[in-house]
């Protein structure tokens, strides 16, 4: 957390990446989207002199945040959920939209297992997916992945999975279904909530810059 | 190898070494020297004390992070939870002998099982003070001076003192008929200022329209002394009018005493200890992500253990301030 006029953002390099810098160039925080074209990790503004970015893995965006390293953060709700940080999130920015939900196989889909002493449920989302499932009144057991999810079903790791799914390919090419799905997720502005206190001025600034550019980019 | 539990502490629990332990020391001391300057005493309670005790402090959820178990004789007790709790047990039984108003201050550990977050641990030392029987204006401006005097003579240089008020909320839910889970809910995504999760609740929960347009608004009022102009013209009935009222008043007192440049008002910070009953108050300090001490007006906690008394209280989290003090802002 820099002094009162400079505020940090964190983005994560993931999917989200591309779309947030978008939206921060129509946000003229962003100048040119080369800015981050070097494998260093922290840059400072082209656009806007008092903005500086921190790129960090896509599930550690809130920590960053949380701890206020970060004034702000460019995360999606799914991370955002999963970590349960203590932080605002002020501006849903529509971007990086995606499903949250489960899948197995085909012929699995409509089969009840509330009744079933265990299911096996391989997910990157393990609190989420604890929640879902015992407020469904069903016993998992959760088999934490940090990648290719999708195979856990296929090879016999798990019965079914939760993970995003953006449009359903990859769970197609792996044999898999969507069976429920859990909710949906966009990309959200977070805030620290010190920050949100100690810079005031700064950061209803960013929250109405890019509020502004999230509206045009859905009236576009 | 020696055995994991011989050398490891349980999470969230840590030792302090020489030090460090003098840094909390002497946090420790400007705050009490601070309080016993405004004619606060000092009180210690027990460690322990029956599970009932705190448990009538709490909402949902609270209960679950309280440590307790039975003692020999089977009695259910807990580890300090709340000092804010104990004083108005401790109070409200030795009234008949005591003078209001009454100023008295406390420091020691509460315990409490937290998810281990950023800046959260389980033991956590805090250094509080308690105004009992002063009403409403004159006991919240004295609690939010004396704060800042704190902070102040801890020589943090900036801080910032977030000012809200519960009474805000409660009006507007006043004839809502909200269930407790509905409403914690509410209140947890309003202090996240999560306006885009709240519609889609709200909209599943279908209050009346009014009910519902005053909560989405609530996340407006976020900012210094004009927002509370606003939010008064805001406000959708009498309780929730007064509330922002009293808020007006006790800012404009902080004016007079000079501290307007370090209070931020925040109505739709709604969360804390479930006996708040009017202003709700936080510290921050930059460097620091999280806030360094909390408090707020609990007019009807002392009646639950069977005297009335109006009342207004502050802590601050001494390992939260040692750590400020050590990281240079910037």
């Amino acid at each position: 957390m820099s002094d009162a006029a400079h505020i940090t953002l964190a983005l994560s390099k993931g999917k989200l990446f591309a779309p947030a810098v978008a939206l921060l160039q129509r946000a003229g925080l962003v100048a040119d989207a080369g800015l981050f074209r070097s494998r260093r990790l922290r840059f400072d503004s082209d656009a806007h002199p008092a903005f500086h970015f921190l790129l960090v893995k896509n599930s550690d965006v809130p920590t960053y945040v949380e701890y206020g390293i970060a004034d702000a953060g460019i995360a999606g709700l799914d991370v955002l959920l999963e970590s349960s940080a203590e932080v605002d999130a002020p501006l849903n920015l529509r971007i990086g939209r995606c499903r949250i939900a489960v899948a197995g196989r085909p012929e699995d889909a409509g089969k009840g297992y509330i009744l079933q002493s265990q299911l096996r449920v391989a997910t990157k989302y393990p609190r989420l997916t604890r929640e879902y499932f015992a407020g469904r009144g069903a016993q998992v057991e959760i088999i934490k992945l940090d990648g290719s999810v999708e195979l856990a079903v296929q090879v016999g790791l798990a019965d079914r999975i939760v993970d995003l799914v953006e449009t359903g390919e990859t769970l197609r090419q792996n044999g898999l279904l969507i069976h429920e799905t859990i909710g949906e997720s966009t990309a959200r502005l977070i805030v620290n909530k010190a920050s949100h206190k100690l810079k005031l001025a700064a950061i209803t600034d960013l929250i109405n810059r890019l509020r502004k550019a999230v509206h045009e980019n859905s009236s576009r | 190898m020696k055995p994991y539990h011989l050398h490891q502490l349980p999470a969230g629990l840590k030792d302090y070494l020489f030090e460090e332990a003098q840094r909390r020391r002497g946090v420790e001391h400007e705050i009490t020297a601070a309080l016993r300057s405004q004619g606060y005493r000092e009180i210690i309670t027990p460690t322990i004390e029956h599970w009932e005790v705190f448990a009538a402090a709490g909402r949902n959820g609270w209960q679950d992070k309280i440590y307790r178990f039975l003692d020999r004789e089977g009695n259910l007790v807990a580890l300090r939870s709340d000092f804010t709790a104990q004083v108005a047990r401790l109070v409200a039984h030795k009234h008949a002998a005591l003078t209001f108003p009454l100023r008295l201050f406390y420091s020691g550990k509460v315990f409490r099982f937290e998810e281990l977050h950023a800046g959260r641990s389980r033991e956590c030392w805090q250094v509080g003070f308690e105004l009992l029987g002063e009403t409403g204006l004159q006991g919240d401006v004295e609690a939010v001076a004396l704060a800042a005097q704190a902070l102040r003579a801890l020589q943090l240089g900036a801080f910032q003192i977030n000012l809200g008020t519960i009474g805000y909320f409660n009006g507007i839910v006043l004839e809502a008929r909200l269930t407790p889970e509905q409403l914690s809910e509410i209140r947890r995504l309003l202090s996240h200022k999560d306006a885009d999760t709240l519609g889609e609740f709200l909209q599943q929960v279908a209050p009346p329209a009014a009910v519902r347009q005053a909560l989405t608004g609530l996340m407006q009022w976020h900012g210094r002394r004009d927002i509370l102009q606003q939010a008064r013209a805001a406000a959708p009935n009498a309780q929730a009018g007064a509330a922002v009222e009293h808020l007006t008043a006790v800012y404009d007192h902080l004016e007079t005493l000079g501290l307007s440049d370090h209070v931020v008002i925040d109505l739709s910070e709604v969360q804390g200890m479930g006996y708040y009953s009017g202003i709700m108050i936080k510290a921050y300090v930059p460097g620091l992500g999280y806030e360094v001490g909390s408090g707020g007006r609990y007019d009807h906690l002392l009646s639950q253990f069977g005297y009335d008394c109006p009342a207004v209280g502050f802590s601050f989290d001494v390992d939260r301030l040692v750590e400020a003090i050590a990281r240079p802002a910037g």
